[in-house]
């Protein structure tokens, strides 16, 4: 059970116990009146007195990844962190269940927001929560560079490349887990980007994919994530931890961008490369 | 009063659980990992999927302990023991140490017990087979919950379909550029010059090709002239017999050197374009071999002349900018004539021809 400052794993009081009690998103089993409770030890035993000692919850982890769809690029036109929505100009693609991506200044140092799309009213998306970096996010952006996008995808298409503008997608988890420990989401390659194992682009080394540079690499962004704050290159011979924490989640997100640039020199060609992301339930 | 039966109902059961739990009795989070006959967690579209499922026991589970598994979302049809069901908890075990309860099986639920009491800090392993018909990319979390002595809890998740894979994908289109500079890099030309010829000297001039491409598969280059070096069509020089040296009072004309880029290609390895470009020559080659100087001027595709393959590169070039001595391939021409050599303004004209290899 919990709220913004407290949770309570199991509940024991003295008065009113209750082994049904719930509501829309909890559920509660607890238990009152109990005297010696705890855990004695010897050589060979071990025992925990009290009613609840036994008790245990069904374990569970739901996991999902979606990708930036090209296709369903909305212009936004404002933005409510508090509020939890995002009005665009055409809310076609989108339906309740969908994820919205909002980004504003797309581009190498684009803002990003990622919500689950729970009511939408005209061109007006209300989402259950924001995440990634709401708050810098402009209540009405100034530029014609800022979009929203339905986040159910499974390919990140970075398309035509020129070497005056750096390019990017990302994609948006979802994790929900009552693992005590928390959980941790992992990522890793395939191998380079790549045409060819002999053709692949230079990944970034020095924290930030720059315009004119041949460069490709990722930045996650959101409050769960690890390593926030500059590019990383990724890696095919061992996993990169990119979201994390140590207690339950429910629909915990982050987004990871993919970003690229090229240099006139960079080979031409068609670049693919495949990120597993891995989730483990820390229980 | 109310509260006070209620107490009273409260303690009771406190001391019946105090008696009972003389047993050890522990419950533990353990990490549970997922393999299918591939080793993998990705089930690729699913179909019958044998899953093994691994964890390492917190506490004694005791003959007759119950394990649940659960796979959710529910899969399409009654989950089942693996075609050769194999499990392992009790290194003691002969044989397979948990059975499951076919007739509670469901397609969301696999329950059993343990047939031999399993000691703590074992590690273990089941097999159940899951109809998964997943049509579209599906995470499937698979669940299991010991009870009875000791409740070990814990899950994770199989990815069906690439449900946990993105691929990303961009273009770069294709460029090219060739120019002929004169020796120092500094100027594009289209003349190299011999001067007036002696019998006395070796006669040469010098030109650089500049090559860049994003090609992948880099660049191939040819050279064809129009005609061996004449006069207006009145005399001819003679060519320069491969791999032989010009010599003074000899008449001979041809390439008398040929140097490739030694940079500006890019290593298959680093990425850097700290590679060279190649000569041709070697097998294949036998009258015109550009590797080894020094060599006549191609005036043919065919016969004598057979090879017009110039220099090359198998991935892209990017020459430092100009000038540059290292990133450019200079030519050298060279004639020299005898006492015979007939009088005259002598010309050809040499025509490169560079593509990329995309």
């Amino acid at each position: 059970m919990t709220s913004t400052n407290f949770q309570i794993l199991w509940d024991s009081v003295n008065v009113g116990g209750e082994d049904t009690s719930t509501s829309t998103n909890f559920q509660l089993r607890d238990t009152i009146g109990e005297h010696g409770t705890g855990t004695s030890t010897s050589a060979s035993y071990s025992m925990s007195a009290g009613y609840r000692v036994g008790d245990t919850q069904d374990p569970f982890i739901t996991f999902s990844i979606g990708t930036q769809e090209n296709a369903t690029e909305a212009a936004f036109t404002a933005f409510s962190n508090a509020g939890k929505t995002v009005t665009v100009t055409s809310a076609a693609d989108y339906a309740v269940g969908d994820y919205v991506g909002v980004v504003e200044n797309k581009g190498l140092s684009q803002l990003i927001a990622i919500g689950k799309i729970t009511d939408i009213t005209g061109t007006v998306m209300t989402v259950d929560a924001w995440s990634g970096e709401p708050s810098s996010i402009s209540a009405i952006p100034g530029g014609s560079d800022d979009f929203a996008y339905r986040m159910n995808g499974s390919s990140a298409v970075l398309g035509l490349q020129t070497t005056s503008v750096g390019t990017t997608s990302f994609t948006r988890t979802n994790i929900v887990t009552n693992a005590e420990s928390g959980y941790t989401i992992k990522v890793q390659t395939d191998g380079d980007f790549r045409v060819s194992t002999s053709t692949f682009f230079i990944n970034v080394s020095d924290g930030a994919v720059t315009v004119g540079s041949e460069e490709y690499g990722g930045e996650v962004v959101g409050s769960l994530g690890l390593g926030t704050g500059s590019d990383f290159a990724f890696s095919s011979t061992g996993t990169r931890t990119v979201q994390e924490s140590s207690t339950y989640a429910s629909n915990d997100r982050i987004g990871l961008v993919y970003k690229l640039s090229v240099a006139p020199e960079t080979p031409s060609g068609n670049y693919q490369q495949v990120i597993t992301y891995t989730a483990t339930a820390n229980f | 009063m109310k509260q006070g039966m209620t107490l009273r109902s409260a303690g009771l059961i406190a001391s019946l659980i105090l008696s009972l739990a003389q047993f050890p009795a522990v419950a533990g989070g353990v990490v549970v990992t997922l393999s299918d006959l591939t080793g993998t967690v990705d089930a690729g579209n699913g179909g019958n999927t044998e899953i093994t499922t691994s964890w390492t026991s917190s506490g004694i589970y005791a003959t007759n302990s119950a394990l649940t598994i659960t796979i959710s979302p529910a899969v399409q049809d009654t989950i089942l023991n693996c075609a050769t069901f194999d499990c392992k908890f009790n290194p003691a075990a002969v044989g397979c140490d948990f059975s499951f309860t076919t007739s509670t099986m469901t397609s969301s639920t696999a329950t059993g017990v343990f047939t031999q009491s399993v000691p703590t800090s074992t590690a273990g392993s089941l097999c159940a087979l899951y109809p998964i018909s997943a049509t579209s990319v599906t995470n499937y979390s698979i669940a299991i919950l010991t009870s009875t002595s000791t409740y070990d809890f814990g899950a994770a998740l199989y990815y069906v379909l690439g449900a946990n894979q993105v691929t990303i994908s961009a273009t770069v289109p294709a460029t090219l550029s060739f120019a002929i500079r004169n020796s120092a890099d500094t100027a594009n030309t289209n003349t190299c010059a011999l001067g007036v010829l002696s019998t006395t000297a070796i006669s040469s001039c010098s030109y650089r090709l500049r090559i860049a491409t994003n090609a992948s598969n880099g660049f191939n280059s040819t050279i064809l002239a129009d005609a061996d070096l004449n006069s207006s069509g009145n005399a001819t020089m003679t060519n320069i017999v491969n791999d032989v040296a010009f010599a003074a009072g000899t008449e001979a004309y041809g390439i008398s050197t040929l140097t490739a880029a030694t940079r500006g290609v890019r290593s298959t390895t680093s990425s850097l374009f700290v590679a060279g470009m190649v000569e041709t020559g070697g097998a294949g080659y036998t009258t015109t071999t550009f590797d080894t100087d020094s060599s006549p001027v191609p005036t043919s595709t065919a016969g004598a002349n057979d090879a017009i393959l110039f220099v090359y590169a198998t991935s892209a070039v990017n020459p430092a900018a100009a000038p540059s001595l290292t990133d450019t391939t200079l030519v050298t021409h060279s004639a020299a004539i005898n006492a015979g050599t007939e009088t005259g303004n002598y010309t050809q004209t040499v025509t490169y021809r560079v593509t990329g290899s995309f």
